[in-house]
């Protein structure tokens, strides 16, 4: 995988696919604490019809950071600067957690590069999904205070994946949410914290799709209820028997939906 | 005064003792899944790319499937 310098950093991406140069690529952004790597069970779908585009964001996977402290914003703009520098046309953006964020930054911050917004379990605007959700958060941040990040993915990775059938998904997400520094899993947190685009919605004119798991447990359905309700024409699917890992826990649903909402846009 | 200043030791102590008690736990189930993970696939570490590839046939053939009903159609219930 190749490295672009944008904003100070070595961003570190991918592109894969055999269409042509010109035409819309579809460009994935992963959630907190995850990498370019894991979009494993999308990337060789919709490679066969766009040019697919995979990064790991700001402080994530290969990607570096210099700051110590970055913004959704600054994440956005890294991405927007990315993609000008491969002189992409403007893009179908597929986007989970954290990555939604920077989606939505990106919508409103650098318009022009984006044909499509496809929003899996994101939110303008973070809260816990009740008070059960607080103390999984409550539960999150003593564990990032205090244990080995091995314990950390193990407790995300559980949450995530929480069926025995899913143990191979628990495996890989534990894999790879153990490669993250402390400090970014920190910085990454106090940056969804910070972020809030409730009061900019309205300003998106791209076609959204807005994905949600009937039985996420991170991010609440009123937040997501929140982002339909408020950007113009945007589209709700809400994916059964889902948590928050939608991509893969219904690998073959978002697939499916995904490709068809991107192919009439 | 000395009373309350005594009193205070053994609570301290209980609860610097659970939390060095926790962590530990955590410490040793951190690296016993992080063992067990490791052994699960012979050397080769989990990943989505490894599940990918035991799953792509069935990905593989819905994505190029171009005569399955539109899935917005077919998920109505859900979809708004």
């Amino acid at each position: 995988m190749p490295f672009a310098s944008v904003n100070g950093i070595h961003l570190r991406y991918d592109v894969a696919g055999r269409a042509a140069p010109r035409s819309p690529p579809v460009v994935f952004l992963h959630g907190l604490g995850s990498a370019a790597a894991d979009w494993a069970l999308q990337v060789p779908v919709f490679a066969e019809r766009y040019r697919v585009i995979t990064l790991d964001l700001r402080a994530h996977g290969e990607s570096t950071d210099s700051t110590g402290r970055f913004t959704v914003e600054q994440m956005a703009d890294d991405v927007g600067g990315l993609l000008a520098q491969l002189n992409e046309p403007p893009a179908h953006v597929v986007a989970l957690s954290l990555g939604g964020c920077v989606a939505l930054a990106l919508a409103l911050h650098h318009p022009a590069g984006v044909r499509s917004l496809t929003l899996v379990n994101a939110f303008a605007k973070y809260t816990p999904v009740g008070l059960r959700g607080a103390l999984r958060s409550l539960r999150r941040m003593w564990l990032l205070w205090f244990a080995p990040m091995s314990s950390v993915a193990d407790f995300v990775a559980r949450g995530l994946f929480p069926k025995p059938e899913q143990r191979p998904y628990y495996e890989a997400a534990v894999a790879s949410l153990s490669k993250n520094r402390r400090s970014t899993y920190f910085a990454s947190i106090r940056a969804i914290l910070a972020f809030n685009a409730l009061d900019q919605l309205h300003a998106i004119r791209q076609p959204t799709l807005i994905v949600a798991g009937d039985r996420d447990q991170t991010v609440p359905r009123s937040a997501q209820t929140a982002l339909h309700r408020a950007i113009p024409g945007s589209r709700l699917l809400v994916a059964p028997d889902s948590g928050h890992a939608t991509p893969y826990d219904q690998a073959e649903l978002f697939n499916r939906a995904v490709l068809e909402f991107i192919r009439k846009h | 005064m000395n009373y309350g200043k005594r009193s205070l030791r053994p609570t301290a102590g209980f609860f610097l003792e659970v939390s060095l008690g926790v962590l530990l736990m955590f410490r040793l189930s951190g690296q016993v899944d992080a063992a067990t993970v490791g052994a699960l696939d012979g050397n080769r570490p989990p990943s989505f790319a490894a599940i990918a590839k035991k799953t792509m046939p069935v990905v593989a053939n819905i994505s190029t499937s171009a005569h399955r009903p539109g899935f917005f159609h077919e998920s109505e219930a859900f979809c708004t």
